[in-house]
């Protein structure tokens, strides 16, 4: 089965372990994930922040370029990538005059026709169904499945899962034989974007998450955000910094958590590349 | 009056440096984004330690990825929007 791919770019940089096991399990389950030809970014919050015309046309021209490489369903590993394009599938769908707009920008065909999965969503309709049989090394741990901002909100537009206590990563993480735990941070924002520009607000936010993830006793915070990932994980110092104590617990991405359970190779998984150790 | 708060000019540039990263190859390029934030703002100590530890992880790519259709980038900036400045 082939399924069309857009990573990103974390997924080719920063967060390059997050495509590794994205498209390690994917090949483990017989899925051909082809990868949108010379796509572009999507903006981010940059375009989102700065100019509403540019935070549409970008993706729009990803779409575009999907839909002429014959693709229909496309992977969206990236939380902010998929709340970029699929954000820009519901506004050039209401206004046409603004589709008209972004259209001439792009100088492409543009339908809207290409269906947009988040990681969840994908899990959830290729691999889940065909799990059974296949967990060979249970990912026993208590767990605290954090989805961040992007993943669930705007509801009215993602229609993705509940805004708040959202459940389908913890129930995906039921299947690869974890325990995951209740907690107050599932939804609360890791500061995103303002890693670099305001690093001390995201030591703060981060902090708070991690801190209520270690009081409940996770021993892994399970994501599927490269953004958020990147804060939880690399920006540890300035968390342990801003809790006055040294916390190891590591944040794995979704996908690696159920590669491990499947039995895939640590390293094909890039739990190496973290900044804290992956001990579970 | 100006839109912009004053305290959050370090996210503007930050904002600026990232648009104009992609602008030129139509992927971001996380190093040259660092460079030119920067330059902007003249935060030149601020993660300088981070960078080899992301290199020795492979995390950062000394070459930045170029699309091929970079002139079909450049020219949705030109036409998005002109009244934002990017």
């Amino acid at each position: 089965m082939t399924l069309g791919f857009y990573p990103g770019c974390s997924l080719k940089g920063s967060s390059r372990e997050y495509a590794e096991s994205v498209l390690a399990l994917a090949k483990a389950f017989d899925i051909n994930l082809e990868e949108i030809t010379d796509w572009n970014c999507c903006g981010a919050t940059a375009a989102h922040n700065m100019n509403k015309e540019l935070s549409l046309a970008l993706p729009a021209r990803i779409l575009s370029l999907a839909e002429k490489q014959g693709l229909t369903e496309i992977v969206v590993p990236c939380a902010a990538c998929y709340s970029r394009l699929t954000v820009t599938k519901h506004e050039l769908a209401k206004d046409p005059a603004l589709k008209a707009v972004v259209t001439v920008a792009n100088d492409l065909e543009y339908t809207g026709s290409v269906n947009v999965l988040n990681i969840v969503q994908f899990l959830d309709k290729y691999i889940i169904p065909n799990l059974e049989g296949r967990v060979v090394k249970p990912f026993d741990h208590k767990v605290a499945c954090y989805y961040g901002c992007l993943l669930v909100r705007p509801h009215e537009i993602l229609n993705f899962d509940r805004e708040e206590d959202p459940q389908s990563l913890d129930v995906l993480m039921l299947k690869a034989g974890a325990t995951p735990i209740d907690w107050a941070f599932k939804t609360e924002c890791c500061g995103a974007g303002l890693s670099v520009s305001r690093t001390s607000s995201v030591g703060r936010l981060s902090g708070r998450i991690v801190g209520d993830a270690k009081d409940r006793g996770a021993e892994a915070i399970i994501v599927a955000c490269p953004m958020c990932h990147s804060n939880l994980d690399m920006r540890r110092d300035s968390i342990n910094s801003y809790l006055g104590e040294k916390v190891d617990i590591p944040v794995l991405y979704i996908t690696q958590a159920i590669g491990l359970a499947v039995g895939l190779d640590r390293k094909a998984l890039g739990l190496q590349r973290h900044f804290v150790k992956v001990t579970v | 009056m100006k839109k912009a708060n004053s305290k959050a000019k370090e996210i503007i540039a930050f904002h600026r440096s990232f648009l104009d990263s992609i602008k030129y190859t139509g992927r971001l390029y996380e190093i040259g984004l660092f460079v030119d934030y920067k330059a902007r703002t003249l935060r030149i100590l601020d993660d300088l330690a981070l960078a080899p530890k992301m290199m020795k992880r492979g995390k950062l790519n000394i070459i930045p990825e170029l699309i091929k259709d970079r002139s079909g980038v450049a020219a949705i900036f030109r036409k998005s929007n002109k009244k934002n400045k990017n």
